[in-house]
């Protein structure tokens, strides 16, 4: 194993390598940032250029354009309160009041160390205990993807703590609009008005824009007079200064990656599911779980580091069993 | 609106919302519908609760936690629902004009527009700015990505 991993690091030296990487991380980042667009797409657009290249090449920059359409996707939801792809939903809980308070170079900072630790750790599983994970996927079945979905519906009551009512009609309505479309068992069509568009559900990214796009854009026009501009009063030039930030967050960063990486293996469950975990199991077990929601830095680093360590653990079913860990 | 009769507001939309949806997937098979009609009987309780919560709650409580916004809302804001019905009708009026005109020409309109209302007020900096935007999303979707471009009726 270790020869492979040897050649493989070898392979990394050749400039085409290398160039190849830097074009995936540039146009990953570019497809991150845009909302509306998200990894999967990125890469189903992308994937023409790299039938002109070796293979090794086309997919180091499919992965470079994967891990960074992952991550960037962050920087819109801390920016604009839009999240450029569905993995970085978690993010604008924590992000973008950060930005409301001045920290944006601070959210920006951690969310990128996050993602990068989050990332390096779940490709480490990937080199080293891919077949065992791959192994443990074959064991989730329909009970456990239930317990998954019961799971879900509690991170709804963390997250809506002291609005509960509020919050399980929210959950109850994503979960009709969900039903939306074509039965998967009886092919009877529900809630479709004999609309096509309806046949196959409402789509992610449609429903991404509607949910988050129109309703900040619809505050912008409703404040446009009486809003101030937004100011970065903290450091603006040395991202790095929030690095031992970063690193007095150990807990919660490994357990943000282990969280990432088990959603990963899990067939068809993804990075916005593992951000939302994370950031909840965060706040379970943070000191100030009444800063969350308000512009906490944990917050921020849980959900970057939980989405991105998604990223190798659903490459693990999809290397060695040929199911794709990302929807 | 205080939060009191917001919440009054959004439990009786909710209600409503509930017994349309419940409605509708009583008129589906049973084998296609359990998991809707569930959800609208759960939706329907639990918007009638916070209905029940609140009726039962003591008004003068639920004023004092009224929203800051509402009390300190500058009078030049826009109403919420004046934003909506311009962002909704610029939306489709920009759908539309996609259509009949022109994708290259509507987008570069809209964009100088929008940024114009928006208060960024330099016609040869919003429109330099929408040009450039179009022209590269024309180069990176249209001619780099090859994805099939918007057709229109009058100007293709």
């Amino acid at each position: 194993m270790f020869e492979n991993i040897l050649i493989g690091f070898s392979a990394l030296m050749d400039p085409i390598m290398i160039a190849a990487i830097a074009a995936g991380v540039v146009g990953g980042v570019i497809i991150g940032v845009l909302p509306g667009l998200t990894s999967t797409m990125g890469i189903a657009l992308l994937i023409p250029i790299t039938f002109s290249m070796p293979p090794q090449a086309g997919l180091a920059m499919l992965g470079g354009i994967y891990l960074a359409s992952t991550y960037s996707g962050a920087i819109s939801a801390i920016l604009l309160n839009i999240p450029g792809t569905p993995a970085a939903v978690a993010t604008l809980l924590d992000g973008h009041p950060m930005t409301k308070k001045g920290q944006s170079t601070r959210a920006l900072a951690l969310a990128t160390f996050g993602s990068s630790i989050g990332g390096l750790l779940s490709v480490v599983a990937l080199l080293f205990i891919a077949p065992p994970l791959a192994e443990l996927s074959l064991l989730f079945g329909s009970p456990e993807y239930f317990l998954l979905a019961v799971f879900g519906i509690t991170v709804i009551a963390s997250l809506s703590a002291g609005a509960m009512e509020k919050g399980l009609m929210a959950g109850i309505i994503g979960l009709l609009l969900s039903t939306i479309g074509n039965h998967p068992l009886t092919g009877e069509m529900r809630y479709t008005f004999d609309l096509p568009s309806l046949y196959d559900g409402i789509p992610l990214v449609v429903s991404l824009i509607g949910l988050y796009s129109i309703p900040e854009v619809i505050d912008m026009v409703s404040k446009s007079k009486s809003n101030a501009p937004l100011t970065i009063k903290e450091d603006q030039n040395n991202p790095f200064k929030f690095l031992p930030e970063m690193f007095s967050q150990k807990l919660n960063v490994i357990r943000s990656s282990l969280i990432g990486i088990i959603v990963g293996i899990i067939p068809g469950v993804g990075c916005s599911v593992g951000g939302f975990l994370a950031y909840d199991a965060a706040k379970r077990a943070s000191k100030t779980p009444e800063k969350f929601g308000k512009g906490s830095a944990e917050g921020v680093i849980a959900c970057e580091t939980g989405n991105n360590a998604v990223t190798g653990g659903t490459l693990i079913p999809l290397l060695t069993l040929g199911i794709p860990g990302n929807p | 609106m205080t939060n009191y009769q917001k919440d009054i507001f959004f439990s009786i939309i909710i209600i409503c919302l509930a017994m349309v949806t419940g409605f509708v997937a009583f008129s589906y098979s049973f084998e296609s519908s359990y998991f809707p009609r569930i959800l609208s009987v759960f939706l329907a309780a639990i918007a009638t609760l916070l209905l029940l919560r609140n009726f039962f709650q003591d008004k003068k409580i639920s004023d004092v936690n009224k929203n800051k916004n509402d009390i300190e809302k500058p009078d030049k804001d826009m109403s919420p629902l004046v934003a909506a019905a311009f962002v909704f009708g610029s939306i489709i009026t920009y759908v539309l004009a996609i259509t009949l005109v022109n994708y290259e020409i509507s987008t570069i309109v809209f964009i100088t527009v929008i940024t114009w209302i928006f208060g960024y007020r330099k016609p040869i900096a919003n429109l330099a700015i929408s040009i450039g935007l179009t022209a590269s999303l024309y180069g990176v979707f249209f001619e780099f990505l090859a994805v099939a471009r918007p057709d229109s009726i009058f100007f293709y």
